[in-house]
């Protein structure tokens, strides 16, 4: 009896700590989504209105219609990329050795790089006059001499999916490789030794019994895709036009630029919602993995 | 975010300031704010109280803190500055009205912002009738940006005009006259890149950031003869002048071909870059830019190669400029406002204006009272900048910013870019954004 009490007794502060820093801003966002509170009339929540917001969002605003394009595009490209990529270098780097155990530290790096210097780095490397991704391109493909990529919408789309697959990738990549070790030898031995093909291999055997990590990396990128900001801010500002304009940053600029911090709550919400879907997906693909 | 130290060096600052006046022939430059500011009142009534300054991060606000024991000395007051970035500064103005914690007394705001933030800011009518403080010395076009709904929330203390900078050096090299309209200055951007290969004409932004690529299109639009608003607060940008104001700005880059290829993403820090390594040959920006092009350690240029005149307007149309200015306000909860309304006198006093930018160790161009804008000892120090300044104040149009100001003109600059980026026609874009612009105030 007092093992239970002190069990409880323990997680207590790390409870109190979650509920005040997470649980509790979430409820009060999702009581303000639900009220008209405009900073430029009242410095307190207005009076309760309803699901107006979740109604204006969903049926009544092109700028909420275009950052959920805008970010569904992002994330489709971004994931793919991310996994296809990551698959790609593990299954490169899976080999033992000198050189790929180097490999392999050194693929942290980027991701210890912060977002918001990653969108400024990419912002530099992307420019028209002195870029070297600029100049790179143009070297390469002399039509794209002078292109400037962060003008035109489509590529400056994919500007931001680089700069964040080239932050994502080689963490990914670890991820996928952790994976590998795990996988028994025994039944890739026993298909080559039946006469299969590398291709054969990795097709019949390898992937399939990698899916559920596979699966965690697509669903966990997804989840971090769908929240980002940091590059918009520093490497597009949401431009050309609108079209990099994310779900986080249309949030942002709700709140801190227009004043609108209940239907700022809102789309916040709607975005919360396909994070916690996403999540609830993972946590149970994870159990499942789990159990025996 | 940062908190200035530098209080503690204060004293050999002011003696430093005396004796840069006396060496400048300006009796009485430095010691009138520091020994006699009008308006404070007797017997230091608040003396030992501290208050606490949200501030924008400006060498001329530096130079206000600089100069602070010289008010603590007057007033028995101090104060905390905490100085922000600028891009920083509107959240940190809205976490103010957010959370509510009364924590700074005293708050600089830009104007594109003060309609928005009046739930933060304190109406200072009275306070500055009993300071007996002259509105009439500021131009009408920097003291209406403090003004919201009738009541005055904050008084003027930065404030920008539009300049063009040039190269003096390949001006006078290749004989050019500096434009004084938009098509001529079209010809001489033209007649430059021919004979400076490699570089641009003219420097200007069309990416978004803060409305940035805005702010000389303005220009176009009143010498066109156009208005954002017309007289029902409904969008008029998208009639048939203002359509052409953007064509003719749009051409630049897209027709004329006079800017800086990547100038489709430029944010104004770019365009400034451009000119100061040399890229560009012109600059239409503010004249606060002049440091930062004669900063040794951001740009290549000079002082006998860098040339300022005013805007160019179109043939036959007055000049403009359009205003950037930034106001001091008392914020609502503060409780100590009486205090804070000391330091705002202090700071409203020409003579504090007029000592930093005579100071030598200052190279700030910033002036907002008219006394100091015609002053001949700051004109003969700046090659006449100010008197240009004053000519574009008198008779410069301005912007009301309302509330929605800061959507409005997210939704303008995002059909400015739209249309230098070509996806869209200068039509579809500004008529889009009439459309979003109406659904902004049909909302309110």
């Amino acid at each position: 009896m007092r093992d239970r009490r002190l069990k409880y007794l323990l997680i207590l502060p790390a409870s109190l700590i979650v509920l005040g820093t997470t649980i509790w801003p979430l409820a009060v966002s999702l009581v303000t989504s639900f009220r008209d509170w405009r900073l430029t009339r009242s410095l307190t929540p207005g009076p309760f209105i309803g699901a107006e917001h979740y109604l204006t969002a969903l049926t009544d605003d092109p700028d909420f219609a275009n950052a959920l394009t805008v970010t569904a595009i992002f994330v489709a490209i971004d994931v793919a990329i991310t996994v296809v990529s990551a698959l790609g270098l593990a299954l490169l780097l899976r080999r033992a050795g000198v050189l790929h155990s180097v490999t392999r530290a050194v693929l942290i790096l980027p991701f210890a790089v912060s977002p918001a210097l990653v969108g400024i780095s990419f912002r530099f490397m992307f420019n028209a006059e002195m870029g070297v991704f600029t100049w790179l391109a143009g070297a390469i493909m002399p039509p794209l001499q002078g292109f400037v990529w962060l003008a035109e919408p489509t590529a400056a789309l994919l500007v931001l999916v680089f700069s964040d697959a080239w932050r994502w990738v080689p963490y990914m990549t670890l991820v996928v490789l952790g994976g590998m070790a795990a996988l028994p030898k025994e039944p890739e031995e026993a298909a080559r030794i039946d006469g299969a093909t590398e291709w054969q291999v990795l097709r019949d055997v390898t992937l399939p019994a990698l899916m559920p990590v596979m699966a965690v990396v697509a669903i966990l990128k997804t989840v971090f895709a769908l929240k980002m900001f940091d590059q918009v801010v520093t490497l597009t500002g949401g431009g050309p036009g609108q079209s990099t304009v994310t779900l986080a940053y249309l949030v942002y600029s709700i709140a801190f630029r227009w004043y609108d911090m209940g239907y700022a709550s809102a789309v916040a919400w709607i975005l919360t919602a396909m994070l916690m879907g996403l999540a609830v997906w993972y946590t149970r693909l994870v159990l499942r993995k789990a159990s025996p | 975010m940062s908190t200035s130290e530098n209080r503690g060096a204060l004293p050999l600052g002011r003696r430093q300031l005396l004796a840069a006046g006396a060496a400048l022939g300006v009796p009485g430059a430095a010691g009138a704010s520091v020994t006699a500011t009008p308006g404070l009142r007797p017997g230091k009534p608040f003396a030992g109280t501290e208050l606490k300054v949200l501030c924008v991060v400006a060498t001329q606000f530096r130079a206000h803190e600089a100069r602070l024991a010289a008010f603590t000395e007057q007033t028995g007051i101090t104060a905390r500055y905490t100085f922000v970035p600028f891009v920083n500064m509107r959240e940190a103005l809205t976490a103010e009205m957010v959370g509510g914690g009364g924590d700074y007394d005293l708050v600089i705001a830009m104007d594109q912002w003060v309609a928005s933030l009046a739930n933060l800011l304190e109406p200072i009518d009275a306070r500055v009738r009993e300071k007996n403080i002259p509105l009439d010395r500021w131009p009408a076009a920097h003291l209406r940006q403090g003004q919201v709904g009738g009541n005055l929330l904050g008084l003027p203390s930065r404030g920008h005009v539009q300049l063009l900078f040039y190269r003096r050096d390949l001006f006078e090299k290749h004989n050019l006259a500096v434009p004084a309209t938009w098509e001529a200055l079209v010809e001489t951007a033209q007649a430059i890149q021919a004979r400076e290969p490699g570089m641009s004409g003219v420097a200007v932004p069309y990416g978004r950031n803060n409305g940035q690529n805005l702010m000389v299109w303005y220009n176009f639009l009143w010498g066109r003869g156009g208005a954002l608003f017309d007289d029902r607060g409904q969008p008029a940008f998208n009639s048939q002048a203002g359509l052409q104001s953007v064509q003719d700005y749009v051409d630049l880059l897209r027709r004329h071909r006079v800017t800086p290829a990547g100038a489709v993403t430029f944010t104004e820090q770019d365009a400034v870059n451009s000119m100061g390594q040399g890229n560009s040959a012109m600059l239409p920006v503010w004249w606060w830019v002049r440091a930062t092009l004669l900063n040794p350690q951001a740009s290549r240029l000079t002082a006998p190669q860098l040339g300022f005149a005013p805007m160019p307007s179109y043939a036959g149309r007055p000049r403009t400029t359009f205003t950037n200015t930034w106001v001091w306000g008392l914020t609502r909860r503060s409780r100590r406002k009486d205090a804070a309304m000391e330091l705002l006198a202090w700071i409203a006093n020409p003579a504090l204006e007029r000592e930093v930018l005579l100071d030598p160790r200052e190279s700030d161009v910033v002036a907002v009272m008219t006394p100091n804008l015609v002053d001949e000892a700051v004109n003969a120090r700046f090659g006449g900048m100010h008197r240009f300044a004053a000519e574009g104040l008198r008779d410069t149009q301005s912007i009301t910013f309302g509330p929605e100001w800061p959507q409005i003109s997210e939704a303008l600059e995002t059909a400015m870019n739209e249309a230098a980026a070509g996806s869209r026609t200068v039509p579809d874009a500004f008529n889009n954004a009439a459309n979003t612009v109406r659904r902004i105030v049909r909302r309110g």
